[in-house]
């Protein structure tokens, strides 16, 4: 795979505080799906996330229902999973957030494969993150 | 096709970096007040079903309150906070701010060591009495100072 089919576009945020973490989303061959996603969000929805991520940028060990910043053990990723929606994500070089992936969530919609698929989509985004610094 | 690419989510990247409308600031203290609450709970050990048990709720709708939208009720903050041993109050940045120019911005301490010996009785039992002084300078350069006293043996 050619490096300019996957792009890391930064996500600049207005921070009050500290900023702890830089966020990045995945652009592949021109498109996002996170944020193709989030545009796609229903307004109240859109609000939501944007504060969940300035959180997760600036405030240290935030915790949250509605982020899980590692997905049980045989995982190495994470998600932010306002009702309805995923968005997936991952840490690099300690203060980088990559966020890689977006899915619809309906009850039990994404099973063990979904997640399966999704560690290794990590994995070669993790990689190409990696060199493109 | 780059410049394409540089623009298509411009409208996201100017969302973020906007000013937070009253509805993103709601949802903000939303999640500052479930932050507080979950840290705390980490903090001291207490399950989410032992909150539920201090709630008289199910585990279940533990985990929905936990979802709610920022039509949460101040009263049902209270009630959280109040089960799991928090107590809650609002402030404002502003009033801080003021606060903090008014007192103790900065504060400088200053020791000043006196040994004074009390009376010779004393002298012979073998303590000291020391008295110390502590100086605070606080931003509004207005003076504040304590006194100790301390008895040492010699």
């Amino acid at each position: 795979m050619s490096d300019d089919k996957v792009v890391f576009q930064e996500l600049r945020i207005r921070a009050k505080g500290k900023q702890l973490f830089q966020i990045y989303f995945v652009v592949e061959n021109g498109k996002s799906q996170v944020m193709d996603g989030f545009r796609n969000l229903p307004q109240d929805k859109k609000d939501e996330v944007k504060d969940l991520i300035i959180k997760m940028a600036t405030v240290e060990n935030f915790k949250s229902n509605k982020i899980r910043w590692r997905l049980q053990k045989k995982y190495s990723y994470g998600e932010l999973k306002p009702k309805g929606h995923r968005f997936f994500f991952f840490l690099k070089f300690a203060h980088n957030i990559i966020f890689f992936k977006y899915a619809k969530k309906k009850k039990d919609s994404l099973g063990d494969q979904f997640y399966k698929n999704t560690e290794s989509e990590k994995r070669r985004y993790e990689r190409e993150f990696k060199e493109s610094i | 096709m780059k410049e394409n690419l540089k623009n298509q989510y411009e409208d996201i990247k100017e969302f973020f970096l906007s000013e937070p409308t009253t509805n993103q600031r709601a949802w903000g203290i939303i999640h500052d007040f479930y932050h507080i609450i979950l840290t705390y709970m980490e903090k001291k050990k207490i399950s989410k079903a032992d909150l539920a048990r201090r709630l008289g709720k199910s585990r279940a709708s533990i985990t929905q309150m936990f979802n709610k939208t920022p039509n949460l009720t101040i009263k049902k903050m209270i009630e959280i906070a109040d089960a799991v041993g928090i107590n809650i109050r609002i402030t404002a940045d502003e009033v801080k701010k003021l606060r903090n120019k008014k007192n103790v911005k900065e504060i400088k301490i200053i020791y000043m060591p006196v040994h004074v010996p009390i009376n010779w009785q004393q002298m012979e039992t073998g303590f000291t009495k020391s008295k110390y002084k502590e100086m605070e300078i606080t931003a509004d350069s207005s003076i504040v100072t304590h006194n100790y006293e301390e008895f040492t043996p010699h």
